[in-house]
């Protein structure tokens, strides 16, 4: 019998066969509202909408047909904290109100509360996504420590306190671990197959190796830890260069915190493959903001197939090379899950 | 509007470079810059400028499309923006997203890339963090602008002019010297009126 999406999918991230066609994880954080042709804001403009949300993913999935799915339209709960973000109609949530800006007001909050009214809707959808199609595979969506701290305290001013302030920083990315820690034992409890932790700031091109070492990857280790002894593997995916020679150290330590690794754009795939081993699931792909974004369809399947031939034989889940937002083309994507079937079922 | 990036790391000369190249562009031009120096060193050719704040590599597409609209309220006829966030980073992931919903509206330049001499030969390579970058905006740009030029032999020059050329073969190299002033009317040429954004739409 043909394994399900979902098997496909915790079979490569927790380290059992690789047989079989590679399973396809786009992280579809909100591109689930132009299949259905809804504003952001009608899922975010007052209680979350959690049947909107979970119908806007099953709908992108129904058209494209990737084998797993975030559950939900996404967003960052930092409202609970006193940030402000913004729903722009036919864009992609911000944050545009940084709540810890004075790092005082850190003090008149606790973790816990960042299960709030977002946090539960984006539950609720992920429930509804489940209950409907348990045949896939489900991963739960959040920010890695510091891209969290980035988005409380201002991305700016985090980059200074590294500088100046390093004690701040560390205060404010341990406050951000154990609020992520609260919202992953919330949102996976009972529903979901992974954590995915989408860090664009736990970035070593822009905290230096040592910051990068010092603050994101025992963050991220907490929390994959605490994944791991309720069952749920975890995934990393920080940006910047780990591909070369002479950040292999740094990418071994960072593959060795979590179960999958999903490299960014601007890493040569080969390299990362051969470091690996079998030693975590490796993600990674196309490019969203070029091959992705502008096509031609005889562009994107090339660039699939590199992907593809360079991960022969690895614990490979193909995704995109960052997430998925509105905007996209839907059918370019189509193209990516089809080109993955063609050449690996 | 026409719009032009200009990308190269840091102390590869693109700033001494494109205040000379500005100087000679007739028409009124803004300039983003991805930091308060290279703002402060172009206010005094540019009609405009600004610059980007720095934003997590997944806000920077927002980021240009926010600043370049800002711009778009009194339209210089030539905006020039270095890519948000650092200098070491890819330009085109973020200019494809405006291109792809602006392109009726916009014209867009070719993409140029600064570099420093050195640090082409033998350094495009995938082994090392630089390299990689290195490699990877050569292999995006329309345009190689190689600076420092009044420095170079002429067997220096093919050699680099190999090297960029064995990543990107369309790639057209361009040497340039505010020194003596080699290349900077191509410059300013390219950024106004010459060419268009390619590479990066079929690389």
């Amino acid at each position: 019998m043909n394994a399900t999406p979902r098997e496909l999918f915790l079979g490569r991230l927790a380290g059992g066969s690789c047989e079989g066609r590679i399973p396809f994880c786009p992280r579809d954080l909100t591109l689930g509202l132009d299949a259905m042709g809804v504003r952001t804001d009608s899922v975010f403009g007052g209680e979350y909408d959690s049947r909107l949300s979970a119908a806007c993913v099953l709908a992108l999935q129904a058209e494209v047909g990737h084998d797993v799915t975030m559950g939900c339209i996404s967003s960052y709960g930092l409202e609970v904290f006193g940030g402000e973000m913004k729903y722009p109609p036919d864009g992609i949530p911000y944050a545009s109100g940084y709540p810890f800006d004075d790092i005082d007001r850190m003090d008149r909050y606790q973790p816990e509360q960042i299960v709030g009214d977002l946090v539960r809707g984006m539950r609720r959808s992920c429930e509804i996504v489940r209950e409907k199609r348990p045949d896939l595979g489900l991963c739960i969506n959040i920010p890695g420590p510091v891209t969290m701290a980035g988005f409380a305290r201002r991305l700016e001013t985090v980059m200074m306190d590294l500088l100046e302030n390093p004690d701040i920083v560390e205060k404010l990315v341990s406050f951000c671990t154990d609020a992520l820690i609260v919202q992953s034992e919330y949102m996976t409890d009972g529903i979901a197959d992974a954590l995915y932790m989408a860090s664009a700031s736990d970035n070593p091109d822009m905290m230096g190796d040592d910051d990068y070492r010092r603050h994101s990857l025992p963050a991220v280790s907490r929390i994959s830890e605490r994944m791991r002894s309720l069952g749920i593997p975890s995934v990393f995916h920080p940006h910047g260069v780990f591909s070369t020679d002479d950040r292999r150290g740094l990418f071994l330590e960072s593959a060795s915190v979590a179960d999958g690794f999903q490299f960014a754009e601007g890493n040569e795939p080969g390299p990362i493959a051969e470091a690996c081993g079998d030693s975590c699931a490796v993600l990674g792909g196309i490019n969203g903001f070029s091959s992705l974004l502008l096509g031609p369809e005889e562009r994107i399947r090339r660039d699939v197939g590199r992907f593809i031939d360079a991960m022969e034989g690895r614990r490979y889940i193909m995704t995109c090379s960052c997430s998925v937002n509105r905007g996209l083309p839907i059918g370019n994507l189509k193209v990516v899950a089809d080109e993955l079937r063609r050449r690996t079922a | 509007m026409r719009l032009a990036v200009v990308a190269g790391m840091r102390g590869s000369g693109k700033t001494t470079a494109l205040r000379e190249a500005v100087g000679l562009i007739p028409v009124p031009v803004g300039f983003i810059a991805n930091n308060l120096e290279s703002e402060a060193m172009m206010r005094s050719v540019c009609r405009d400028t600004d610059h980007f704040p720095f934003k997590s590599p997944c806000a920077r597409m927002r980021q240009f499309r926010y600043r370049t609209d800002l711009m778009r309220e009194k339209p210089p006829a030539l905006l020039i923006c270095e890519p948000p966030g650092t200098c070491e980073d890819e330009a085109a992931p973020l200019v494809n997203p405006i291109y792809a919903v602006d392109r009726d509206r916009v014209s867009f330049a070719p993409l140029v890339t600064f570099f420093e001499p050195g640090k082409v030969l033998g350094g495009l390579t995938s082994r090392t963090v630089e390299g990689l970058r290195l490699r990877n905006m050569a292999d995006e740009s329309d345009v190689a602008a190689v600076s420092f030029a009044d420095l170079l032999a002429d067997d220096d020059r093919e050699a680099i002019a190999r090297a960029l050329r064995e990543v990107n073969p369309d790639v057209r190299v361009l040497f340039v010297s505010p020194v003596t002033g080699e290349g900077i009317r191509e410059l300013a040429s390219i950024l106004e009126s010459e060419g268009s954004y390619t590479r990066p739409l079929f690389n």
